[in-house]
């Protein structure tokens, strides 16, 4: 009784309170961290709602922003995703200058005492994720500041190493200047993509070995052109100025969240524990997949450019040696501190209280832009100018790109009604069907244009013979231009081989009792002349987004 | 006497972190320089303004316009594009030129597009709604003989913790009868930036 006393009178329980309270922190971090493992699952709604309502402290001011931003932004609200993100930037720029109070403490209690100023990469990404909701706002101009910045930040990346080389920001950057015209800028960036995807030994995906070889060609760089011929054994025709291009940027699954290593080891010589906690990643994780989506009713996949779990880990590791001396020098100063508490200390209480508070008190720093994807993927494909569509995953189907007006029937007369079509044509290249791979989200593929409209057709089989059959046509494209269709070919609906999808197939449905009322649910992708579109698709959210006014 | 010294020592040093903590307002002149963080500001933004306008003013092209025409020039603004390193909001800039040029009483201005939009508009409705005696009939507009382009750039070189930021605000009046560049302002700024290597 007399030691509690004793105890409670030096106010040592201060510290434990303290500690304790650090401890909650490190608690809050792993729910964080739980949190983020759920996105997987395509319920970015879902956290937003709950990390919005999170508290957070002070020094975690700028991971908390990244989240939110990374959240609103996949969940459709760019405007709202760069406020946040800007404030995160702005935090993070703040926080570069070493502070002595948060040092101190990283040296005698532990790292979480330092506020959060993220890795080389998060920030590359934090550009990268700034470029994409620009560009969805429509705002080519703020994508172009944030492209400049992105590069001024590059200058002050690790010399080696993996740690920021994020090939799929440059990309992205390069794709900016294209957008605003500028073929020469654009040429520098996709040699800055290519650089670092060579220094990762990553191989180079076609769509930025494309890129390389239009820009060069477009600049007239005949001996750089030549070379990258020689190396990608391919050389590309220039862009045909009356079709379109459609980029799409996937953001896969969820990159894996920092852990903690703890050691406590009792010293008897010593009567008491030396602790050290350190945080390292998980050696395995899944490997990135390309993703697959249809456009037109063909399969086409994605390419990956980064993978963000490689980046983590580098990241990680560039920062290592800091985080290996400064516990060090932790385990020093809390060993001293021990020893100090032990030659004062007659009955052992306060030895005991203090070795638990260092045991508590030590921890890892597990804190991370957790939300971020696993994978960066990328696919541009070239397709005929006209009105497109979005059909967005669900429980049954992937993402898809089709030309037919997506419609609601109004339900009149259940038993007579059919899905109505308009005519659908499919195309893509042969190496993209090729290569085609499950998709990493897991999602089944929607059915094609024919099969629709086979069971369309099955459908008014049985409900009517008197329906005459019409065929209307909306658009007709090809992804490339191998494949181009002819829009006025007509192909029986009850072909046999209709499900075998060819470049020149159409489909054909009776629209004869379509409903009085229909519903587009999807705004039209309006693909122009000569543009490109850029279409963002995030698997924590399962949802693809286009700019507002393409 | 010792127990009092701790008790006004504590109360000093709370008060002054709460001091630190709390915030503070203070009311400035709108033409005073205060320089935070190093970017483009108001400063900035008022200081090309002014420069950019006394030139216009001041080149051959007004008065040739006016010896030809014998009436003041109109001109729209088109669009002045942000290509530096920061987000720059434009239209402040745009609006101080814009404010002093029409001021001055020398140059008329015609509404941007998306302004026309609007009162184009407001014409439709009139149409419908106002009395014939107030009514603004449309084919009246007046179109400008000259639009103003331009845009900002930077170079930005850092090396540690200090940075020199160069902006470089370029614009030109050009004539929408024959494309000619009758005027080219150019304004150029350059700031050394010192981060601080330490914090608290």
């Amino acid at each position: 009784m007399k030691a509690v006393l004793t105890f409670l009178r030096s106010r040592r329980y201060l510290a434990v309170i303290g500690f304790s309270l650090l401890q909650g922190c490190s608690l809050q971090q792993h729910q964080l961290n739980d949190l983020a493992q759920t996105l997987d699952n395509g319920n970015a709604s879902q956290v937003l709602t709950e990390v919005a309502q999170r508290e957070y402290p002070e020094r975690d001011l700028a991971q908390y922003k990244l989240t939110l931003g990374l959240l609103r932004a996949v969940n459709g609200d760019f405007a709202g995703g760069i406020n946040e993100l800007q404030a995160a930037k702005t935090e993070i720029n703040q926080l570069q200058a070493l502070s002595i109070s948060e040092n101190i403490g990283a040296v005698t209690v532990n790292e979480t005492l330092r506020s959060y100023t993220s890795t080389a990469s998060e920030r590359m990404l934090l550009q990268q994720l700034l470029i994409l909701s620009y560009l969805m706002e429509d705002d080519l101009d703020g994508a172009r500041v944030e492209v400049l910045q992105m590069q001024e930040l590059a200058k002050s990346l690790p010399d080696s190493g993996l740690s920021g080389l994020v090939s799929s920001s440059y990309y992205l950057g390069g794709l900016v200047y294209e957008l605003g015209d500028e073929t020469d800028n654009a040429m520098i960036s996709y040699r800055q993509a290519y650089q670092v995807m060579q220094t990762s030994k990553m191989s180079i995906p076609r769509v930025l070995q494309d890129s390389l070889l239009l820009a060069s060609r477009q600049l007239g760089l005949r001996s750089e052109h030549d070379k990258y011929v020689q190396e990608f054994g391919h050389d590309v025709k220039a862009l045909d100025k009356s079709k379109s291009q459609l980029v799409l940027v996937y953001w896969g699954g969820v990159v894996s969240a920092k852990q903690q290593r703890y050691l406590s080891i009792y010293e008897p010589s010593l009567g008491y524990n030396i602790s050290l906690a350190l945080p390292y990643y998980a050696k395995s994780y899944v490997k990135p997949t390309p993703w697959r989506f249809t456009v037109l009713g063909k399969t086409a996949e994605t390419e990956i450019f980064d993978d963000v779990n490689l980046l983590a880990r580098a990241d990680l590791d560039a920062e290592s040696a800091a985080i290996y001396a400064a516990a060090l020098a932790r385990v020093i100063i809390k060993q001293t501190a021990l020893h100090e508490v032990q030659k004062k200390d007659e009955d052992g209480l306060a030895t005991l209280l203090m070795n638990i508070t260092t045991m508590i008190s030590e921890m890892a720093d597990v804190r991370s832009w957790n939300m971020l994807p696993a994978s960066i993927q990328v696919q541009r494909l070239t397709l005929d100018a006209g009105t497109y569509y979005l059909q967005q995953p669900s429980l049954t189907q992937g993402l898809s790109v089709t030309d037919i007006a997506p419609i609601i029937p109004v339900f009149t007369a259940p038993e007579s009604v059919a899905p109505a079509l308009v005519n659908a044509t499919v195309s893509i290249t042969d190496a993209m069907t090729d290569h085609a791979t499950e998709s990493d989200n897991g999602l089944s593929l929607p059915q094609s244009n024919v099969a629709i409209a086979d069971a369309a057709l099955a459908h008014e089989q049985l409900a009517s013979d008197d329906n005459n059959l019409l065929v209307q046509s909306v658009s007709t494209s090809g992804v490339t231009e191998q494949s181009d269709i002819d829009s006025n070919k007509l192909v029986s609906a009850n072909n046999a081989e209709a499900d075998t999808i060819g470049s020149d197939t159409v489909a054909m449905t009776n629209i004869g009792n379509v409903p009085a009322a229909v519903t587009v649910d999807t705004k039209p992708l309006l693909l122009k002349p000569g543009k490109t579109v850029l279409l963002f698709y995030s698997s924590a959210a399962k949802k693809a987004y286009t700019p507002t006014s393409p | 006497m010792n127990k009092l010294f701790k008790l006004v020592l504590g109360s000093i040093l709370v008060s002054t972190l709460l001091t630190g903590c709390s915030t503070s307002v203070e009311r400035i002149d709108a033409g005073q320089t205060v320089d935070l963080s190093g970017a483009w500001n108001d400063t900035d933004s008022q200081m090309v303004a002014q420069e950019m306008i006394s030139d216009v003013l001041a080149r051959p092209w007004y008065n040739n316009f006016t010896a030809q025409t014998g009436k003041s020039p109109a001109v729209i603004i088109g669009a002045v594009r942000n290509l530096s390193h920061e987000h720059i909001n434009t239209k402040t800039f745009v609006n101080e030129m814009e404010r002093e040029l029409i001021n001055s009483g020398r140059v008329e201005f015609v509404a941007s597009s998306d302004e026309r939009n609007e009162i184009r508009e407001e014409r439709i409705d009139q149409d419908l709604n106002a009395t014939e005696s107030t009514r603004n009939a449309a084919g009246q507009e007046q179109g400008a003989d000259f639009i103003l382009k331009g845009q900002i750039n930077t170079i930005i070189d850092t090396a540690d913790s200090d940075q020199v930021r160069y902006y470089q605000v370029d614009l030109s009046l050009i004539s929408l009868a024959d494309n000619r560049k009758v005027w080219v302002g150019q304004k150029k700024l350059k700031k050394l930036v010192s981060n601080g290597k330490l914090r608290y």
